[in-house]
């Protein structure tokens, strides 16, 4: 069940709970109840990860355990507010929501770009599930798909996040694994074991 | 070739490297606006070596030369440091919060790079008399992203407060007036030393000549002691703690006369702490080991001595003028409320709202650190504790930061 924008209003309210659903800067709670809408909209932050495509030929999911790719692979940039960050056309870049989210163990959610950035040719987030437990700022993938340069600018609003419930049947879940951070992360591809062995399939032969 | 060839060079050289630098990415204008003033200082140099030749004055052309080359050893380690200052190392969520308090302090006109420096000990550039209204505060590189040491920028502050507001002038009479005393209450120890005639006689030329050696020595140990006592003064127990972090128990090495010990130095830094009530960790001064004091003679011994009782009776004073400089300044102070509810929003793993001010932000830091509690029962939090706590206190900053702005109080 999705909440609409009253409920999640509602749930921001709610101060006294020791697993309290938190985003900070806090969007209006008064708008938010008025709206009507499914979700709650999120800004740009200050921080841009681009990559560093000059150092290295390409990028090999499980090449972590080895090298560091993170540094390696990235440069960070930080755009105050007032500041433009400018993305070219089928530039690909990182940015991060200005928001710091804290999602309780009974919801879950996703980011959507907002449909006006869109239409611009900006997409913002292509794979953004929200886990119960996440607490940080969210990773957004910014690319243009339009054929001019887009200005984005820290602390307009950028993409929405939808909440949902989130059931389960087990009594203590470690959520500590989603608490995220301030700046954007490429993060890692894990291979897992099943992964591994069918890629090792042609020693069979 | 002469030596007027190379300086007009060298002075290119400089101007090129400053345009190269313009092309940085600067997070914050100041730096921008430092690199245009040091640019106009260099071009100008580089207009009086072009009216030069060979047919001029061989002495007017080689004071020329020599102050262009002066100025590029004073400026060239200031380009370093604002370069470094676009770094991403660096703490850039502190800029506008910390410029806003020192504006507070130092007036409108203030402005602020905030960079990192090789030296370990934090560093700030004094009376740079090209950039006035700049104060510029390096941490340690290694410690540049860590908010736990903005404290010590309070100290850095001090030291612009000291040289703004002419407090060595206001101090050194004090100072000198201790000394003199000292001497005479020590009269026989001093004539067996000095063997300078009466020490108490008001004309004796010698003894004068060492209050002045003293008290240089002495007035740069006060100068040290006001600004621990403005850091501690503007942000509490925080300035205990990074000033701990940074130097405790203290490297191994001989100790300036400039500096007092660092025991006293933690001593001293204990009482203006209580008359600012701010609370203190109970074993403080024994977190510190002194420098080894130098081997000198029994005459410099016996100086550094007067200089070392001389600052020290002026401390109630130094204190005093920390205080009423930083009441003046209308901080918002960091109440014992606001600092707990900032270090539940850390436990929540969520930033702080309503801080007010960067002390409040820093102490509940510094509170959530030594909490060996804290996040234990989310291993995978506590497995990346300090980068997360980093992280929370940089937005809550930042969220300051926002919080001021909208409330039109930048």
């Amino acid at each position: 069940m999705i909440l609409k924008s009253d409920r999640i209003a509602d749930r921001l309210e709610q101060k006294e709970t020791s697993d309290p659903l938190v985003i900070t800067p806090q969007p209006s709670v008064e708008s938010l109840k008025k709206g009507g809408a499914a979700s709650v909209d999120l800004r740009l932050g200050t921080w841009f990860v681009t990559l560093r495509k000059s150092r290295k030929a390409s990028f090999s999911p499980g090449e972590e355990a080895t090298e560091p790719v993170e540094s390696r692979l990235t440069k960070k940039h930080y755009v105050p507010f007032g500041k433009d960050f400018i993305l070219h056309p089928r530039n690909f870049v990182l940015g991060v929501t200005l928001e710091w989210i804290r999602v309780p163990g009974d919801l879950a959610g996703y980011v959507v770009g907002k449909s006006s950035w869109g239409r611009h040719g900006l997409v913002i987030a292509t794979a953004v599930g929200v886990h119960p437990g996440f607490a940080g700022c969210l990773t957004l993938e910014l690319s243009n798909l339009g054929e001019i340069p887009i200005h984005v600018k820290p602390g307009m609003t950028i993409c929405q996040l939808f909440l949902h419930k989130a059931d389960s049947s087990s009594e203590r879940i470690d959520l500590s694994r989603f608490v995220g951070q301030r700046r954007p992360a490429l993060g890692t591809i894990k291979t897992d074991d099943v992964a591994k062995r069918l890629g090792q399939a042609q020693n069979l032969q | 070739m002469s030596p007027l060839e190379y300086s007009q060079a060298r002075i290119r050289s400089v101007l090129e490297e400053i345009d190269r630098l313009k092309d940085a990415e600067f997070p914050h204008i100041h730096s921008r606006n430092a690199l245009d003033t040091l640019e106009k200082l260099f071009l100008s140099r580089l207009a009086v070596l072009e009216t030069l030749s060979s047919q001029n004055d061989v002495t007017v052309v080689q004071n020329a030369c020599a102050e262009s080359l002066t100025q590029i050893l004073k400026h060239l380690p200031l380009l370093g440091f604002i370069l470094r200052s676009t770094n991403v190392r660096n703490s850039f969520e502190v800029h506008r919060p910390l410029l806003q308090l020192a504006r507070r302090i130092l007036g409108q006109q203030t402005k602020l790079i905030l960079s990192s420096e090789w030296e370990f000990s934090p560093f700030v550039y004094n009376q740079i008399t090209e950039l006035p209204e700049f104060v510029l505060i390096g941490l340690p590189a290694s410690e540049s992203g860590n908010p736990l040491l903005i404290p010590l920028a309070g100290h850095e502050l001090g030291h612009t407060i000291w040289s703004q507001q002419k407090l060595k002038a206001k101090f050194v009479s004090e100072i000198d007036k201790v000394i003199l005393q000292e001497i005479n209450k020590r009269g026989q120890e001093y004539t067996a030393l000095f063997f300078q005639g009466d020490p108490s006689d008001p004309t004796n030329l010698f003894v004068l000549e060492n209050v002045a050696y003293v008290s240089g020595w002495a007035s740069r140990q006060a100068e040290e002691a006001f600004c621990d006592f403005v850091g501690t003064r503007v942000f509490g127990s925080a300035y205990l703690h990074a000033f701990a972090y940074l130097l405790s128990p203290g490297p191994h090495g001989l100790r300036p006369f400039v500096y007092p010990n660092n025991k006293s130095r933690a001593r001293n830094i204990l009482l203006a702490a209580a008359k600012f009530g701010v609370s203190v960790p109970v074993y403080y001064p024994d977190w510190f080991i002194d420098l080894i004091e130098p081997q000198i003679g029994s005459k410099d011994a016996f100086l550094l001595s007067l200089a070392d009782s001389s600052m020290q009776s002026v401390v109630p004073k130094l204190m005093d003028e920390a205080n009423s400089t930083i009441n003046a300044a209308s901080l918002p102070d960091a109440s014992e409320e606001r600092v707990k509810e900032a270090v539940e929003a850390f436990r929540l793993l969520v930033p702080a709202t309503n801080s007010r001010s960067l002390a409040t932000i820093l102490n509940a830091a510094w509170e959530s650190y030594h909490d060996a509690s804290l996040w234990q029962d989310l291993p995978h939090v506590a497995e990346r504790r300090s980068a997360t706590l980093n992280d929370l206190v940089l937005k809550t900053i930042e969220v300051l930061d926002i919080e001021e702005i909208l409330g039109g109080s930048v």
